[in-house]
């Protein structure tokens, strides 16, 4: 009777075990920011919640943020992509901690606390970085201080995008299936209402051709008068839409978590492409177009190469990689940097269809 | 294609979602409400699992006495089995519901923790488990707040924490047979009882909140199912609180009935006879107590 009920305790302190680790895995965010490259340098989170800087000759990290002996500063995840400018890095953290830090050590210069988790990436323009929260806020901080420049913008739902700033106007879409403009200097908007969309809006939005792109959870890719907000015209995939566009010589270039990448008359939304070209995995990282080969990247691992004009794979196979890609890539020198979700950083010669690993997770 | 995903995470994945989109989008109301519809429909299983396991508990001593009695495995093999027929009991009528029931309740749990998408990669994960259908996949991301909790965080006012224990100590006392004469089955039961609500207290604190609330919905649907419809007959919420007596707690002589307190009939206890009439009293009395 007393090994049965040892058994017992022992059988659901098992049980227990499994399921809080199964818990445990539903607050485990891993981040997918895409690398930034800047002198030789590039940034990138190879482990989980921290900031690497890599020298790209050496492939030697120059400085990590936080450091290794910063016990106290925990980003929890970085999602968003960091921008830099005048020697300082920007970067939002899934804690909710907004970051500017020396290009060149990694030291904090200012902190700011949002309401909630950074999802999406930061811009700079003017003087002026711009980071929205999940808590529904734009923020606008002056770039060298961190001062609020306005009151935070409220948007009837988070924000998981990049704002997109260009001309005196950012652009934001939201996942309250809100697309807004507003004035950079005042937060005011700028249209007379925002767009609405059918689906909450998480895609960062893309400005080409006085067009705004912006892909949602309608599964449909909008393209709207940058002037007005007005629908010029949409595209429906069969899931979300979740891929930053590319714009390239009239040609709107789009992945869904459909598994396909779609190619869209610019000015019509018409198909390009016989039909799309259908990866193994959903996509969500924007495709770069480099010397004539589009390069893909889907949540499974698999690199493809395709022409542009037709879809049809260029390269002789697929590249297929130990961990799935969700960052958008980054080009650089006509190279294109890959970071897995594993913290793999990788090089992919585009014309040969070939890669190399140039940085891992410690 | 796993089998267990399409057939019961997805259906259930999509119909939460909808439940949500009919209740304004909250997450909240549409784990509540889901959860009590799936021990409804579980509810018949249910049932006949206690009815079993009151049954299996009814004929313990005479089993304890074959257990004790017979040392050859085959012949005491044959007496439990004669027992068993004589006491129209099936073994198995505990375990089958309950091996029903399981799948679903990992279903169902898993369900939770998928659409609550508290990470961008689940979400994108949980994109890949909609149907096609313009309604369920515009309805996300659902409101995450409910009452005064953030649904993807841990809740750290201990509000829930307290509650998630409690419910859980009151299931565990209501489904513990009061007249446990075995000291050291009585010392595991006891233990069990507070080990369980401890523990799911200590994970409400660290786990996502949404997750204590279906923890909390299905201890709450469960102690309603347990109170108005398989409750022993005359307890009352005063016996499921207040200690066992102490007479229950002192060991018994082996041939002395098990049944639980308020059950015990004027009858022959485990006669097909007398635990069918019983069963049929117990069934109008649940009835009519659902009536009221």
């Amino acid at each position: 009777m007393a090994a049965r009920g040892a058994a017992l305790v022992v059988g659901l302190s098992l049980l227990s075990l499994v399921l809080f680790a199964a818990c445990r895995q539903i607050a485990s965010p891993e981040g997918w920011a895409a690398p930034v490259a800047v002198d030789g340098t590039v940034l990138v989170a190879l482990e989980r919640g921290k900031l690497s800087a890599i020298d790209l000759e050496t492939t030697q990290e120059v400085w990590r943020f936080p450091s290794q002996e910063d016990k106290d500063t925990d980003l929890v995840a970085l999602y968003g992509t960091p921008v830099t400018g005048d020697g300082r890095v920007y970067v939002g953290a899934f804690s909710g901690t907004f970051y500017a830090l020396d290009l060149e050590t990694g030291q904090v210069l200012w902190q700011q606390e949002t309401d909630g988790a950074i999802v999406g990436g930061a811009a700079l323009a003017g003087g002026t970085v711009y980071v929205g929260s999940s808590e529904n806020k734009l923020y606008a901080f002056d770039a060298e201080t961190g001062a609020a420049r306005w009151p935070p913008f409220e948007a009837g739902g988070g924000i998981w995008s990049t704002p997109l700033v260009e001309a005196g106007t950012v652009y934001l879409s939201s996942m309250d299936k809100r697309v807004y403009a507003l004035d950079a200097a005042t937060g005011q908007p700028r249209w007379s209402q925002p767009f609405k969309a059918d689906g909450a809006l998480p895609s960062t939005p893309v400005l080409a051709g006085g067009r705004i792109y912006a892909g949602g959870l309608d599964n449909r890719l909008y393209a709207l008068d940058a002037a007005t907000g007005q629908v010029e015209w949409s595209f429906q995939a069969d899931n979300w839409i979740w891929c930053e566009p590319l714009v390239a010589d009239g040609v709107v270039y789009v992945g869904s978590l459909d598994h396909h990448l779609y190619a869209l008359d610019a000015a019509t939304g018409e198909p390009r492409w016989p039909s799309p070209f259908r990866a193994e995995g959903p996509i969500r990282a924007r495709p770069v177009l480099v010397d004539g080969v589009l390069v893909v990247a889907d949540r499974s691992g698999n690199v493809y190469g395709l022409d542009p004009a037709t879809g049809e794979e260029s390269w002789p196979s697929s590249i297929i990689l130990e961990s799935g890609i969700l960052a958008n890539p980054l080009l650089v020198d006509s190279d294109v940097l890959l970071s897995a979700r594993n913290g793999d950083l990788l090089r992919v010669d585009p014309e040969a269809g070939s890669f190399a690993l140039v940085a891992s997770a410690p | 294609m796993n089998p267990f995903s399409v057939f019961l995470v997805d259906p259930m994945t999509n119909i939460l979602i909808v439940l949500a989109a009919l209740f304004g989008g909250s997450f909240g109301i549409a784990i509540v409400i889901f959860t009590i519809m799936i021990r409804a429909l579980t509810f018949p299983l249910t049932l006949r699992q206690i009815r079993a396991s009151r049954a299996m508990s009814t004929i313990q001593p005479r089993l304890q006495e074959i257990q004790k009695k017979y040392t050859d495995p085959k012949r005491r093999s044959e007496e439990t089995m004669k027992l068993y027929k004589e006491a129209g009991v099936n073994p198995m009528g505990c375990i089958l519901p309950m091996l029903i029931q399981f799948p679903i309740w990992i279903g169902l749990y898993q369900t939770v923790r998928l659409v609550l998408g508290s990470t961008p990669e689940s979400f994108i994960g949980l994109s890949q488990r909609l149907y096609p259908f313009s309604y369920v996949r515009e309805a996300l991301p659902l409101e995450n707040n409910f009452l005064w909790m953030d649904l993807a965080q841990p809740d750290s006012t201990f509000i829930l924490a307290i509650f998630v224990g409690a419910s859980t100590w009151v299931q565990q006392k209501m489904t513990t047979p009061r007249n446990i004469t075995d000291e050291r089955q009585q010392s595991m039961s006891n233990m069990m009882l507070w080990m369980m609500p401890l523990m799911f207290a200590w994970f409400t604190l660290t786990v996502p909140s949404g997750l204590a609330v279906y923890w909390a919905a299905t201890n709450l649907v469960g102690i309603t199912l347990q109170y108005f419809f398989m409750r022993p007959a005359g307890q009352t919420w005063r016996d499921i609180f207040l200690p066992a007596p102490a007479a229950a707690r002192r060991p018994a002589p082996a041939h002395q009935s098990q049944e639980p307190r308020g059950e015990q009939e004027p009858e022959a206890a485990g006669t097909p006879t007398a635990s069918q009439s019983r069963s049929k009293r117990r069934r109008s009395r649940g009835r009519r107590r659902g009536r009221r």
